[in-house]
């Protein structure tokens, strides 16, 4: 019985929706007819311009700009006429109807479908075609913003690319507002900060007779513009960088210690973002993505060998746990016993009885082989953390990789063997499995620079001062930077390719070994200048040796300031 | 091979008959909604729906043939199962972006909440039909009570409001069916009216804006309410034989978002006209129908809730569906039962099919 009542409260539910439907679809079908065929509703979205970014003396590095692209609905054309209609066409776009035939005709995808029939007209050509609507019935012109990255390789990896939305992306970002045609930042800021950039689209709902002419506007939503960024990069300092590097593997970082403001931020090769960005470039874009290089990648987040810059830290590890002093001094015959094996300093013929300001100058491996095997692998780790090795630094880009500290369990669980001595001995001079990337070491170098603060380099400008935590002691660092200073100011300095008359330039330079192919090249640093202390980087992916080009760039980037910022 | 094929003989021919014209008519109409989306993806949905009904035909023959006793007997395994995977599915979308209704087993991505609400119907069947005194009194209705809160109120967190609802007149039907007290059932739907506007305040920002269009379609003319609107043109301008199959210009321009999964009902109406929509409303109304008498002809009271919940379960789904597509009730997304695209609701929808004919199988009869 209960279910005979539940199965007629059924039943009369449905009897609703027949009851509806016969209303929709009989009574009142003619006047839903009518709506759909001759008022077509159209739903015209209107994108939100995406934020412009600037670099620190509000110079524009992205901005946007209109691009015009004619195209044709066939279900809206003249079908008989469709000749006369392209020839007509062509007349404004300066070539013959029969080329926008075969345009349409391998365009061509369904019959409600627009065809593109040309791309990216003048604005002029565009307002030619407007006028003339009425006479080339069923063409449209279509207009989009489009992205322009001003200084196409020289900021390609801090600003990044957009790119249309994957299907597969679309069910997560939906829930967001975002629209299955919506481009999305790929690289860079554009996608760490996409959601600030990219605003709220708006749109009309518009009422269209057959000809596809507007009668009127149903309802209107503004776009809601995206918010602009303000960074702290230097786009002329940027583009030297971009001109010394010249395609060659490598990154440069610059920053003030003072505040971590990211002056440059640079990785070698680099690509035109505009290019990625262009439906048509097919060919180039398969080159960007095909290129042995990986133009892409960033290397300047990426982690490498760095080869004697570590010795800094070993250095202050040294100090801290008392295996020396500044007194200190180790003998280099150009040769090192361990155990059973022996291994030989750089310069063969030996630096004799050195101090660690010497050694840091010279970068003799002999006397940080000594002061790594005295206090031991786990006192070099530490210290290496404390500056900031071995996680990332967390600037504002997509990608960063923490790089490895390695210690006796990361060798377990990775390479499945136990820590040698040797393995100390490779550390302290910072070979073996130690990964560190130029940014981080650009964060150690504002700890020295800073006079042992922990400097977080950051690419957006900040209203607030950042607390700056000590990290490292000022009395042992003071040491360390005088053997840097020493590295740029006297001959035996293994950097004094840097040096510049007049300018303090406190440096370290590296050359690490790695298995296969020449040496990574490091040179690194900061130099004073109108009191600023500003830190470099400079890494040349398998380079030769860093106190060569590297040292050179780096000198490059301080006689920049030099002119810009001295007297 | 004979005693198989007499197994099929023995299955409930208006049952099949319906199924098969429903899986015919929604494929057809598929291919139409799916007709653009096909030609940029190049994804063959018709292919993938195609083959998911063999698979899901299959499985509902499996579960047809075992005894539904067996599984009543592991009916609350099952559904704690399903409530691990609801749980899972809420655990995963918080690592992921916003909300989450997949989850991903052995590379096959499912939706927990599609197959949670047959297995409810079990474990509610097992649970009345163990104890049916506990409808007669207060205190023996809060067990099946919280049987069907627990996953409601995980899958409203999901969240999918749609979905949670569903179980609501699955579980009042089952227990009007099962005996309650007549004076109780009228007390838990007056109280239910009345928290209603509690509720209110559970709901996210968008599922408010969606109730709002409910009440107002132009409070949003580019969201729900283009929808709304436009899935209302394409309905009534079928009139009575259609556009035609392929030639609904709503359906080709582009005008229907979600065509062929949600709104895949406008589909038919702008193509098939009165003619069309009528013809299906009528096939799943034969369907109800026969789900009920099977239901009435069931003497065991597990097995006769079994076809009260599931033949509920999917009358709702119609309802809800056809009812949103014509402007009668809010947009929530739910999938019109066999005919929207999409692997999950199709299969439990089949798995539904299969315990109904396992009923009516092997039941004791009057």
């Amino acid at each position: 019985m209960r279910i005979r009542i539940l199965r007629n409260v059924i039943a009369l539910l449905f009897l609703v929706l027949f009851a509806d439907l016969f209303w929709m679809q009989i009574i009142h079908g003619p006047s839903y007819e009518k709506r759909s065929k001759d008022n077509r509703i159209r739903l015209v979205p209107e994108d939100a311009s995406r934020g412009i970014i600037y670099d620190r003396n509000n110079i524009v590095l992205v901005e946007n700009t209109l691009s015009f692209d004619v195209v044709v609905i066939p279900q809206e054309m003249d079908k008989d006429n469709r000749d006369i209609l392209f020839a007509r066409l062509g007349k404004f776009l300066e070539i013959e109807g029969e080329i926008i035939l075969d345009t349409f005709l391998s365009n061509f995808d369904s019959s409600f479908s627009p065809v593109m029939l040309a791309a990216n007209v003048p604005r002029r050509t565009a307002f030619l075609i407007e006028q003339d609507m009425s006479e080339l019935p069923g063409i449209f012109i279509k207009t989009s913003a489009r992205r322009k990255y001003i200084y196409k390789q020289a900021a390609a990896h801090i600003l990044g690319y957009i790119g249309k939305m994957r299907e597969s992306e679309y069910p997560e970002l939906k829930k967001y507002g975002y629209r299955i045609q919506d481009f999305i930042g790929r690289a860079g800021l554009e996608k760490s900060f996409d959601k600030v950039l990219r605003g709220k689209p708006g749109g009309m709902q518009l009422e269209v007779n057959s000809n596809g002419r507007i009668i009127k506007v149903l309802s209107y939503r503004p776009p809601v513009q995206g918010n602009d960024l303000h960074t702290t990069i230097d786009i002329k300092l940027q583009e030297l960088i971009h001109r010394e590097f010249n395609g060659v593997k490598g990154a440069a970082c610059v920053m003030d210690s003072e505040n971590g403001d990211v002056l440059a931020l640079y990785s070698s090769p680099a690509y035109d973002p505009n290019i990625l960005i262009d439906k048509k470039a097919f060919k180039a874009i398969g080159r960007i993505l095909k290129d042995p290089d990986m133009p892409l990648f960033n290397r300047a987040l990426n982690s490498y060998a760095p080869g004697s810059i570590f010795k800094i830290v070993t250095a202050y590890a040294g100090l801290k746990y008392e295996g020396i002093n500044s007194k200190s001094s180790f003998e280099c015959k150009g040769e090192f016993r361990l155990g059973n094996s022996s291994r030989s300093c750089w310069l063969k013929s030996g630096h004799g009885w050195i101090s660690l300001r010497e050694a840091i100058s010279t970068s003799c491996n002999v006397f940080f082989w000594n002061v790594g095997l005295k206090i031991g692998n786990k006192k070099i780790a530490s210290t290496a953390k404390e500056f900031g090795l071995g996680r990332i630094c967390g600037i504002e880009l997509p990608g960063e990789r923490p790089g490895v500290v390695p210690n006796g369990k990361w060798k377990r669980a990775n390479i499945h063997e136990k820590w040698y001595p040797g393995d100390t001995a490779n550390f302290a001079i910072g070979q073996g499995y130690l990964l560190i990337s130029p940014l981080q070491a650009l964060k150690l170098t504002g700890v020295v620079a800073s006079g042992g603060l922990e400097v977080t380099p950051h690419i957006m400008k900040k209203r607030l001062r950042q607390n700056q935590k000590r990290v490292a002691e000022n009395k042992y660092l003071k040491i360390i930077q005088d053997g840097m200073f020493d590295v740029v100011h006297t001959g035996s300095g293994t950097g004094h390719r840097a040096f510049l008359p007049g300018v303090k330039i406190f440096a370290k330079t590296g050359t690490a070994q790695v298995g296969r192919g020449d040496s990574h090249a490091w040179f690194m640093g900061y130099s004073i200048i109108d009191n600023r202390k500003i830190c470099f980087v400079v890494f040349l992916e398998h380079g030769g040796h860093g106190g060569e080009r590297p040292a050179e760039i780096a000198r490059s980037i301080i006689f920049y300031f030099k002119e810009y910022l001295g007297s | 091979m004979l005693s198989q094929l007499s197994d099929f003989r023995k299955f409930d021919r208006v049952i099949i008959g319906v199924l098969l014209l429903l899986f015919i008519f929604g494929l057809m109409v598929l291919f139409s909604a799916a007709y653009q989306r096909q030609a940029s993806t190049g994804r063959n949905f018709v292919l993938n729906q195609g083959i998911w009904i063999i698979l899901g035909l299959f499985l509902a023959y499996l579960i047809a043939k075992t005894s539904y006793h067996s599984f009543l007997s592991v009916a609350y395994v099952i559904f704690a199962i399903h409530i691990f995977f609801l749980i899972l599915v809420l655990v995963m979308g918080k690592t992921a972006l916003g909300a989450q209704r997949w989850i991903s087993i052995g590379g096959v991505g499912f939706q927990p909440s599609e197959f949670v609400k047959v297995f409810t119907v079990l474990a509610l069947a097992r649970m009345i039909g163990d104890d049916p005194a506990c409808l007669k009194t207060k205190r023996g209705l809060i067990k099946p009570f919280l049987l069907v809160l627990l996953p409601m109120v995980l899958i409203f967190k999901q969240p999918d409001l749609g979905t949670a609802i569903v179980l609501l007149p699955i579980f009042l039907a089952m227990i009007w069916v099962g005996g309650i007290r007549l004076k109780y059932f009228m007390a838990i739907i007056f109280s239910g009216l009345l928290f209603l506007p509690l509720f209110w305040f559970y709901l996210k920002e968008y599922q408010r804006d969606r109730l709002m269009v409910f009440i107002n379609p132009n409070a949003d003319p580019l969201g729900a309410g283009y929808t709304i609107n436009q899935s209302k043109i394409a309905i009534g301008s079928g009139l009575l034989f259609g556009k035609g199959w392929l030639s609904g210009t709503q359906n080709q321009l582009n005008f229907l978002p979600e065509r062929h999964t949600d709104f895949i009902f406008s589909v038919v109406g702008e193509e098939w006209g009165f003619v069309g929509t009528a013809l299906m409303l009528g096939l799943f109304l034969l369907l109800v129908f026969r789900g009920m008498k099977i239901a009435e002809l069931t003497k065991d009271a597990s097995g006769k809730l079994i076809a009260v919940g599931i033949t509920t379960m999917l009358a709702v789904h119609v309802i809800i569906n056809i009812g949103m597509t014509l402007g009668l009730m809010p947009v929530v997304g739910m999938p019109l039962p066999f005919i929207s695209y999409g692997r999950s609701a199709l299969m439990a929808n089949l798995i539904a099919i299969g315990f109904l004919l396992n009923v009516q199988i092997n039941r004791t009869v009057f």
